[in-house]
């Protein structure tokens, strides 16, 4: 079996709270940038992770007073993972529906947006966690 | 998040975000906005010049601010964002299609009169 060699990783343990944005934001294009990622997919990946952290925090948490959100980060010559979890309540499947684009809405774009940006969004529900993995290829590296 | 209004006339009013227009700052966008409505102000120009970074919150602020004075005979129009990151969330959302986007704020304000 071929094994995969990680180059980098990092892991944020962050508070679920919207003023944390902005650093969050900060650590995901330092990471991109350290695993020499193309401008386009970090400004990306920026925004993907973004959305999917608001969503834990704005429906997740909804009901609680606070809470944590682990992210990790790993990053190969092939593709670099983004996996946030979280303890709040699970991820209601209405929410995945696609807007319709025709009909401008004040919200209902965020997983949406999260999706254009990134290869891949997988969501799993654990015993009590919810798990984000968003992936980006990386393709033949120089 | 600082916003600065410009009155450029009695009919329009320039609002100027800057920084992150994203989930924790949107707020202030509507109130401002909300704000100007209240004192009769139906037609906005909402400069994204100075916009760095954009979420799906943010472009909903701006949604918001369209539908609030379309509602009472107004209209909200944009001036660009120099950002690609922002214009590629207009793009995905194809809200780049739903509003009057313009160059500049002098553009933006005439085209009120056109």
């Amino acid at each position: 079996m071929m094994t995969r060699s990680v180059k980098l990783r990092d892991h944020i343990h962050l508070h679920a709270d919207l003023s944390y944005m902005a650093g969050l934001g900060r650590r995901i294009r330092a990471f991109s940038a350290a695993g020499k990622t193309p401008d386009e997919s970090i400004t990306g990946l920026e925004l993907a992770v973004h959305e999917v952290a608001v969503n834990i925090i704005r429906h997740a948490y909804a009901d609680v007073d606070s809470g944590w959100i682990d992210i990790r980060l790993s990053c190969d010559d092939r593709e670099l993972i983004v996996v946030l979890e979280d303890q709040g309540g699970p991820f209601d499947p209405a929410m995945a529906v696609e807007p319709d684009l025709a009909v401008p809405r004040e919200g209902g774009y965020g997983l949406y947006v999260a999706r254009q940006l990134v290869d891949d969004v997988n969501y799993r529900r654990t015993a009590s966690n919810n798990r984000w993995e968003l992936r980006v290829d990386r393709g033949p590296q120089s | 998040m600082h916003i600065e209004v410009i009155n450029r006339s009695i009919r329009v009013a320039v609002l100027v975000p800057e920084g992150r227009l994203d989930a924790s700052s949107a707020p202030d966008l509507r109130g401002c906005f909300e704000q100007l409505l209240d004192d009769q102000t139906k037609r906005l120009v909402i400069d994204l010049s100075a916009i760095e970074f954009c979420d799906s919150a943010g472009l909903a602020a701006l949604v918001a601010a369209l539908k609030r004075t379309r509602a009472v005979g107004g209209d909200t129009k944009l001036v660009a964002p120099p950002h690609d990151g922002v214009w590629r969330i207009l793009r995905l959302t194809r809200f780049e299609r739903v509003f009057d986007i313009r160059p500049n704020v002098d553009e933006a304000v005439g085209a009120f009169a056109a």
